[in-house]
């Protein structure tokens, strides 16, 4: 019964008020901490994207946890988290290799900074290591994708966050659900189980061809003796322990002889 | 009273000029073999009752002395018949056979 599974909730569980709240709480954080005038927020809509889509993020540069998160960088996106923290306008152009360096260094530690924060307020604890690759390292098929920015023209950073982890989030932020009544005895619920309880007769083996030729009056012999018991058969399962067959009245009866004891795995 | 004749499976025929193209051979099929189970009346009881039961307790059945056996083929009735005995064997004779 171990088999393979996804989570499931109804369609539209998965976006909204709960993960808005919590993103909009940690990137104003982290903004307010890196950059000087302006925020990076969630803009655009939420998009949930399968293993299929996932794949054309391929110019995408990941960071990742195997728990369910992933920030997905572009090419600039260095460069425009610097230029917020230094309060550059973001068209200005970088002029040399060592001002790209620069650049890639003041963002590093930033990126760090949300990746720990991110992986704090999705429950993980900030002390993570996460790992760096490309969509094809994603160990996750299915995510929520929420795009962060400056402004609505501008995603700068997406964050790619599993359904399940999503799922976690969705349900720990619901009203508490009702405190359902205590489980009954399984015995409780087998007593009122209908079965039927009859006598194995035995078994006769024939091809299809010979009972198409069986004609009203042929005789089958079966496998079971006339001076012995009988198997007890419950729901024509032959297994039960055995049993006589007896009459009164006209009516057939069966007692039990031996019924079968222990457990159904004996 | 006849036992059924012995029957010898016919060995598998070769395809008839006038078989179905892409179709199996209905005599192929006739070679396959098959288990009937016969099974005597049946009581319906609860899981409670059942595990109520001990040695020597009796179980009422809905059959008459002369109700038909079934005899089942994967679970399905396929033909019923008197139940009667052959040497020291319960044996089925035929009333009632599915087309």
């Amino acid at each position: 019964m171990n088999m393979p599974f996804r989570t499931w909730l109804p369609s539209g569980a998965l976006g909204g008020g709960a993960i808005d709240r919590m993103l909009a709480e940690t990137t104003d954080q982290w903004s307010d901490h890196w950059f000087a005038r302006r925020l990076m927020r969630a803009v655009g809509e939420t998009a949930s994207l399968d293993r299929a889509e996932l794949g054309r993020m391929r110019d995408l540069k990941l960071r990742y946890v195997d728990a369910g998160l992933a920030l997905a960088l572009e090419d600039d996106s260095a460069m425009v988290i610097a230029r917020m923290m230094l309060d550059e306008p973001p068209d200005r152009q970088s002029r040399t290799e060592a001002d790209g360096e620069l650049v890639e260094r003041l963002a590093a530690g930033c990126i760090d900074d949300l990746c720990s924060r991110l992986a704090s307020a999705f429950g993980l604890g900030r002390a993570l290591a996460w790992r760096r690759g490309g969509i094809d390292a994603l160990p996750f098929a299915e995510a929520c994708v929420f795009a962060l920015g400056p402004s609505e023209n501008a995603p700068t950073i997406r964050l790619l966050v599993s359904h399940e982890r999503i799922a976690g989030i969705v349900r720990s932020s619901a009203r508490p659900a009702r405190k359902p009544a205590p489980l009954r005895p399984l015995a409780e619920a087998l007593a009122k189980q209908k079965i039927g309880v009859s006598a194995a007769l035995g078994q006769c083996q024939l091809s299809l061809g010979e009972f198409a030729g069986l004609a009203l009056g042929d005789v089958l012999v079966l496998d079971a003796s006339t001076t012995g018991t009988l198997p007890l058969a419950i729901n024509g399962q032959p297994r039960a322990g055995r049993c006589a067959v007896e009459q009164e009245d006209g009516q057939l009866r069966l007692k039990i002889v031996k019924l079968m004891t222990g457990t159904a795995r004996d | 009273m006849t036992e059924p004749t012995s029957k010898t499976p016919a060995s598998p025929a070769p395809a008839k000029a006038d078989s179905a193209p892409g179709k199996i051979n209905p005599k192929l099929i006739e070679t396959v073999s098959v288990t009937l189970e016969a099974y005597l009346g049946e009581a319906r009881m609860t899981v409670a009752d059942l595990t109520a039961l001990k040695d020597n307790s009796v179980v009422p059945l809905d059959a008459a002395l002369n109700q038909a056996v079934e005899l089942r083929l994967n679970g399905v009735a396929v033909a019923r018949g008197e139940l009667v005995a052959v040497g020291d064997s319960f044996a089925v004779r035929l009333t009632e056979i599915a087309g």
